[in-house]
């Protein structure tokens, strides 16, 4: 098999060199960077719930979340350099610090409703206490930080933020689609069903769900199934990753349904 | 070792920018890939423990495409505008006229990627422009190293087709529209 090496190093015409010379220098401003850094540093799971909505959203949703959010917002270029410390559900204020840049420090209020502190507590020092302290007075941090994606996932609790639920969407497709590999479609309609049970049919994931089921359909036999739902995909995605592959199924297939995998 | 040093924090830092670029050739507008790659980060930094050495951009970049379709289904996508900001700030020492260059290099290119199949763009921008090696495009886009071989071929025919018809179209306007 030959090998490929990037157009840039070859014989790409110079336009074109120069355009993926300009893609790959563009960048995010540093402020951006470092203030999701703090973000994810200030604890996962509450903090979700409360910039779960873009912080961008110029058209004025109302909310104490949301108004918390536009001063996260720095138009002024101010880094976020202080703690940010926030209830489970809302942000009231942030604590801030001199911005680096040399510009005078926004005036934001400091008011502040919090739950337990999640900031301070150091990672490590949250991963190691898990398994030697008793469950009844491990510190909800260290439980919350050393598994945050099974405690989400166990939690199936109706206020996880989208994001969290994105993030349990993400593994069960994840599961179905290592088991379609494996070549376990049983195992995959099962993890499928659960899907539909707990992300109903309109998930973020449901086009992947639906292809995937395609998958387990194919590997079952069930050609009248794979056909609908080609037909499904082709309605609700034609231009999507996943149309050509619906229209070959429907093309291929026919009553006597010999289909090449 | 504060909170700025944990592990999310770091990861965040290592490859935030990888996922902003990859947002921005998926469409979105600066603030708005701004948005997203937080987003991104929120839900990877929640699955660090599930993310093996070495795949993280295969994963940052299946959760990007899922945010990035979400995004783009909910807003019914923008076209850039002519006129899109390029911050100052992303391009340390950029005067106006580097900017000016850079922005319209930007504006051709994305020109492109918009026409092409999603499957053939995520393999082209992973690849050309992101630098993952012929495996990582695989790992990421969940196909077999031949298929991503292939596909990477196909998506370069496919980009150089319509950029060389884009040429075209620069040079004949006005003409016969």
């Amino acid at each position: 098999m030959t090998d490929i090496e990037p157009w840039i190093e070859g014989d790409a015409p110079a336009d074109v060199v120069e355009w993926l010379g300009a893609a790959r220098r563009e960048s995010p401003r540093d402020d951006v960077v470092e203030r999701c850094a703090m973000l994810v540093a200030a604890g996962g799971v509450g903090l979700a719930a409360a910039v779960s909505k873009p912080l961008a959203g110029g058209s004025g949703l109302a909310g104490s979340s949301t108004a918390a959010l536009s001063l996260l917002k720095w138009g002024a270029g101010g880094l976020l350099a202080g703690t940010l410390v926030v209830s489970g559900a809302r942000v009231a204020g942030v604590t801030t610090g001199p911005s680096d840049r040399g510009a005078p420090a926004s005036s934001l209020s400091v008011s502040v409703e919090v739950a337990p502190p999640r900031a301070p507590a150091p990672a490590p020092m949250a991963r190691e206490a898990v398994p030697p302290v008793p469950e009844e007075t491990a510190p909800p941090l260290a439980k919350a930080k050393a598994s945050p994606a099974r405690a989400a996932t166990e939690s199936g609790h109706p206020h996880a933020s989208p994001d969290e639920r994105l993030a349990e969407e993400l593994a069960l497709i994840d599961r179905v689609r290592a088991s379609v590999d494996a070549h376990q479609p049983a195992l995959a309609g099962r993890l499928l069903t659960e899907h539909e049970a707990r992300f109903g049919k309109s998930a973020q994931c449901a086009p992947e769900a639906r292809y995937l089921r395609v998958e387990v359909m194919l590997a079952t036999g069930r050609m009248d199934e794979v056909r609908r739902l080609a037909r499904e995909i082709l309605d609700h995605d034609p231009s999507g990753p996943h149309a050509a592959r619906a229209r070959a199924l429907l093309k291929e297939s026919d009553p006597e349904g010999e289909l090449r995998r | 070792m504060g909170p700025a040093d944990d592990p999310a924090s770091q990861f965040v830092r290592q490859h935030f920018a990888f996922v902003w670029r990859v947002l921005r050739r998926l469409g979105l507008a600066p603030s708005d890939a701004d948005d997203a790659a937080q987003r991104v980060m929120m839900v990877a930094t929640q699955r660090l423990d599930d993310i093996r050495d070495g795949q993280a951009r295969a994963f940052l970049y299946r959760t990007a495409s899922f945010i990035a379709a979400r995004e783009r289904r909910g807003r019914r996508r923008r076209r850039e505008e002519p006129g899109v900001e390029l911050d100052g700030e992303s391009h340390p020492g950029g005067d106006p006229e580097t900017l000016l260059v850079e922005r319209r290099a930007l504006e051709r290119l994305d020109a492109v990627l918009d026409g092409m199949p999603e499957d053939l763009k995520a393999a082209f921008v992973l690849f050309e422009i992101e630098g993952l090696s012929k495996a990582e495009v695989a790992e990421a886009l969940e196909i077999p190293a031949g298929t991503a071989a292939s596909r990477l071929r196909r998506a370069r025919e496919d980009f150089a087709r319509r950029a060389h018809r884009l040429a075209l179209g620069d040079r004949a306007k006005g003409a016969t529209g």
